[in-house]
């Protein structure tokens, strides 16, 4: 077989465009490790083509659901002489495309989802009106074609697909009689490997390992015209327009539907051809790039995150120092503490801030103290968060004290359950549904509070006689900081152990905090600051729009955030 | 034979194209309260990526593209509803009621910076460096591998180059990363302010329009005349490398730190200084150092990387990575994600430039992807 060297083909270049349809665009990222394409020329002046693509998914991407596959602009061919295939499972949703002109598959059920693979084959046939004659120096006529295959959107698509592109020639011709034409856009090879196929037909094939699955390549070859109908192959050069031709469809036209329906029909083409030429508007649409979730967040910072209300954060923060051995209430209402004067190592700013604060006698200058200790932990976390999607992260903590609660209410035993109970007690208190769900997972039956519970309630030391609870199952704890006595710590009913968490609470807002909402403004006033209205980013557009941003908040919440939308309503406790 | 009719009418109407590929650049006026570059690369299927302040990242479908480059080419608000109306032949109220949340969004982004953009924006997140991108985010211009006096000569890779590229070699590369539509560069060394053409690259990268930084140990920057110099200049950050013991460092933050400029400190945890590392953030802290970079030496130190991390944010320091520092993969962000796959940003998001023009896809790892100053970018991307 000769390498074709004329310099004038007629040709007439088909695209076939082949694309995954964005429906979510940015959502789709996939890689087309191997292509395979093969382009059957039959005796009857129609082509038949087969595809087949292996899909790679990217992980996060959006699932493959429908793939577009154009067919050539000026091409005949009907959709029940398309069949198509996932992974050997025949595809059912064959529709004309609305996205491209060509045809859509629904991959359905077998969709390819992220992270997966999946294989694609689609075989069309009888797709006509393709065929041009070629310009050769031969000794009779040539027919030709060119074929550009498939190729994704750039957006979509990553890495290097192995791709294969065959062109099978007429049956019955010799090896010597067909041209192939050099391909364009090619990173391979331009001499194809040649062979006859099983059918006996001469086959060309184009292989590349370095092809892109957004590249556009053009591939050609020429033929003898003998072998397909004259009837199927076009005379002109290229699709143009031509008065002639156009009066003589329009004439035969008018005769027949009169000049009324023919200045319907120009008018509605018109009006079809202008609304093709315009641009498909999807709303303007915004991605961002960014971290996920925030691990590592201790439960009083996923408690701000989480909007929760600063007596409860308070509550929280109380029950960390005490629980580290650093303080111990001497007083419940008002609340006193008695703060350790050697202070354990792994105190956390804010605890060491904490504790300052309740060092200072006068109730004014400690709610001051206390407000300063909350901004400046509101302010830590929304550093801690830069970066990284609170949206998410907040789902994230949500689940930890989801599954926090699984723990305690699977456990078998009622001693198991109340030490889970006691383990979880962090996150667990972060359960706007905390009180009722104490009371519902244990009822009547004894919750065994933490091993820290003395150090927070005075009344403890006398054996927990003034906590209404009957003492079942007496607990020694720990001797911790300077204390060295040995105290047996109460059980209680389920709704007297709530009821204890919420009276600390309560302690907080009525002894300490004062006015709960007062207290969180002084803190969201500079967290949370009104923003001074200014101007439009883009000065010269025509001024703001409807205005957004933040501003200082008046109810309970810790609202980390600038703009924070502070859904308390109701939530909290 | 009506598709025939039909091309006919066709070609009486051309066909709508979308916006030009290329990139452009919005710069708040002078008497902005806060002061932004925004970047819009425009990329050939008409979708775009904006730049906040060469750091925050937004990927933008075509008709926000669209939005955003008549607003920075300066249209009325009017103006535009009127053009997209027409061009995508929608509603103009529609078109209008888009433009105004558009506007909105971008607006809030700009400034309220610790927004949540996809709880309060409805913006979707994707995760860094996972779109295909048609550039680099940024490129890391080493001008030199000289260092300075009293600086351990072997931490700079002399060997790799046999030359330094003259000023206007360098400016045929910021040009060609310009054209490639890079909007960011970071002038970074060896010790970069070694050399004296520092001041007229910085001019001419504002002329262009890229935002520019600069990575130095700060020793030359504590002389406050040329600080200001490269200031007027146009450079827009400085990441400080921290060198707590030698004096010049601390000085270079004292003339630094009062300035109208953002200033990153760099410190690479080490198990030399890991004991001390507390005391010297809280140096910092009250040196009014408000941004830094943490980074490890070894694996093991991920522990107190954290710990540091912590104290960072409990000081009120914001935390920047992905810069072009000693050490730069290892910070605590990326031990953080170290199990969720994380995209890498080198040689993706970013690029490096030896003194020779060589491009790597980032410090340390040498693999030539070409030549800046005599490769087609094309060719360099490519291979990336």
């Amino acid at each position: 077989m000769k390498k074709n060297r004329v310099t004038s083909i007629f040709v007439a270049l088909l695209m076939l465009l082949t694309f995954i349809q964005p429906v979510l665009a940015q959502d789709y990222y996939f890689e087309v490790p191997e292509e395979q394409v093969d382009v059957f020329i039959e005796t009857d002046g129609t082509i038949t083509i087969e595809y087949y693509y292996k899909f790679q998914n990217a992980g996060s991407a959006h699932v493959i659901d429908f793939v577009d596959i154009g067919m050539p602009g000026n091409s005949t061919y009907q959709l029940s002489d398309i069949t198509a295939n996932v992974d050997g499972k025949t595809i059912t949703d064959i529709t004309y495309s609305d996205y491209v002109d060509g045809i859509a598959l629904g991959l359905g059920a077998n969709a390819i989802p992220a992270g997966g693979s999946g294989v694609v084959y689609m075989r069309a046939e009888n797709v006509g009106n393709l065929f041009y004659f070629a310009s050769e120096n031969e000794s009779e006529d040539y027919a030709s074609i060119n074929f550009q295959p498939s190729y994704f959107g750039s957006d979509y698509v990553s890495g290097n697909t192995s791709l294969t592109f065959n062109f099978h020639l007429p049956p019955g011709l010799t090896d010597q009689e067909p041209r192939w034409i050099n391909p364009k856009g090619w990173p391979g090879d331009d001499t194809p490997a040649s062979a006859f196929d099983s059918e006996d037909r001469v086959l060309y094939q184009w292989a590349s390992t370095s092809a892109s699955p957004d590249g556009r390549y053009t591939f050609g070859v020429t033929f003898p015209a003998r072998v397909i109908p004259t009837s199927a192959i076009n005379t002109e050069q290229t699709v143009t327009y031509n008065p002639s031709q156009v009066w003589g469809t329009v004439i035969p036209i008018l005769c027949c539907t009169g000049i009324f329906g023919i200045f319907g029909l120009i008018i509605a083409l018109a009006v079809k051809s202008a609304k093709k030429r315009r641009l498909k508007y999807l709303p303007p649409k915004i991605a961002i790039e960014g971290h996920g979730i925030k691990r590592g967040l201790t439960s009083v910072e996923a408690a701000i995150l989480m909007e929760q209300p600063m007596d409860k954060i308070l509550t929280m923060i109380l029950f960390a120092v005490v629980k580290k051995e650093a303080a111990e209430v001497t007083n419940r209402d008002p609340l006193e503490l008695k703060v350790e004067e050697t202070l354990p190592e792994d105190l956390r700013d804010y605890e060491k801030a904490f504790l300052e604060a309740f060092k200072e006698k006068n109730a004014a200058a400690r709610r001051k103290a206390l407000q300063a200790m909350m901004v400046a932990l509101v302010k830590t976390v929304g550093e801690k968060m830069k970066g990284f999607s609170s949206k998410e992260t907040v789902a994230y903590y949500e689940e930890i004290i989801k599954k926090a609660w699984q723990q305690v209410e699977e456990a078998e035993t009622p001693e198991v359950r109340a030490e889970k109970y006691s383990d979880a007690a962090d996150w667990t208190i972060l359960d706007k549904d905390y009180e009722t769900r104490t009371r519902r997972t244990f009822g009547t039956g004894p919750v065994f509070m933490p091993y820290w519970w003395w150090r927070t309630d005075p009344t403890i030391g006398s054996a927990g006689r003034s906590m209404g609870g009957s003492v079942a199952k007496g607990t020694s704890a720990p001797s911790g900081g300077n204390q060295s006595r040995t105290i047996t710590l109460p059980n209680l009913p389920g709704s007297n152990a709530a009821a204890s968490v919420i009276g600390t609470v309560q302690a907080f807002s009525a002894g300490v905090v004062g006015n709960l909402t007062s207290f969180t403004g002084g803190i969201t006033d500079k967290t949370n600051p009104v923003p001074v209205q200014t101007s439009s980013t883009f000065r010269s557009s025509g001024g703001r729009g409807s205005g957004m941003g933040g501003g200082g908040h008046s109810c309970a919440c810790a609202c980390a955030c600038a703009g924070c939308a502070c859904a308390c309503a109701g939530g909290g406790r | 034979m009506f598709k025939k009719i039909e091309d006919f009418f066709d070609s009486f109407y051309t066909r709508a194209e979308t916006i030009p590929a290329g990139i452009y650049l919005y710069q708040a006026p002078p008497d902005a309260e806060l002061p932004y570059k925004l970047h819009l690369r425009v990329e050939s299927d008409g979708s775009g990526i904006l730049i906040l302040n060469a750091s925050t990242v937004l990927h933008l479908n075509q008709t926000a593209a669209e939005y955003t480059y008549y607003l920075i080419k300066g249209m009325e608000k009017s103006a535009i509803a009127d053009t997209v109306s027409q061009r995508y032949s929608i509603p103009r109220e529609t078109a209008e009621q888009d433009l105004v949340e558009f506007m909105d969004k971008i607006d809030a982004l700009v400034n309220s910076q610790d927004l949540d953009p996809v709880t309060f924006l409805d913006m979707e997140r994707v995760a860094p460096y996972s779109q295909k991108l048609s550039a680099p985010y940024r490129l890391d211009c080493a001008l030199t591998y000289r260092v300075s006096d009293g600086t351990d000569a072997s931490v700079a890779p002399t060997e790799r180059v046999s030359r330094e590229l003259s000023t206007a070699e360098w400016q045929t590369v910021m040009k060609n990363a310009w054209q490639a539509g890079i909007p960011h560069i970071i002038f970074t060394g060896g010790e970069p302010t070694l050399r004296d053409d520092l001041p007229e690259l910085i001019t001419y990268a504002e002329e262009l329009g890229l935002v520019s930084g600069l990575l130095s140990d700060g020793y030359k920057l504590a002389a406050k005349k040329y600080s200001l110099d490269l200031l007027e200049k146009g450079l827009d950050h400085i990441l400080l490398l921290a060198n707590p013991d030698d004096k010049r460092f601390w000085s270079a933050l004292k003339v630094l730190m009062p300035l109208d400029i953002a200033v990153t400190v760099h410190i690479t945890l080490t198990a030399n200084n890991c004991a001390g590392f507390p005391a010297l953030l809280d140096k910092l802290a009250k040196a009014d150092v408000v941004s830094v970079s943490l980074s490890v030496a070894e694996e093991s130190l991920s522990d107190e990387l954290q710990k540091a991390g912590e104290q960072a944010a409990a000081l009120g320091m914001s935390q920047v990575w992905d810069l072009p520092v000693p050490y730069s993969a290892s910070h605590p962000v990326a031990f953080e994600l170290a199990d969720q796959k994380t995209p890498q940003g080198a040689g993706k998001a970013w690029l490096y430039v030896e003194p020779d023009g060589d491009v790597l896809p980032a410090q340390g790892v040498n693999k030539v992807l070409g030549n800046l100053l005599t490769d087609p970018w094309e060719k360099i991307w490519k291979r990336h």
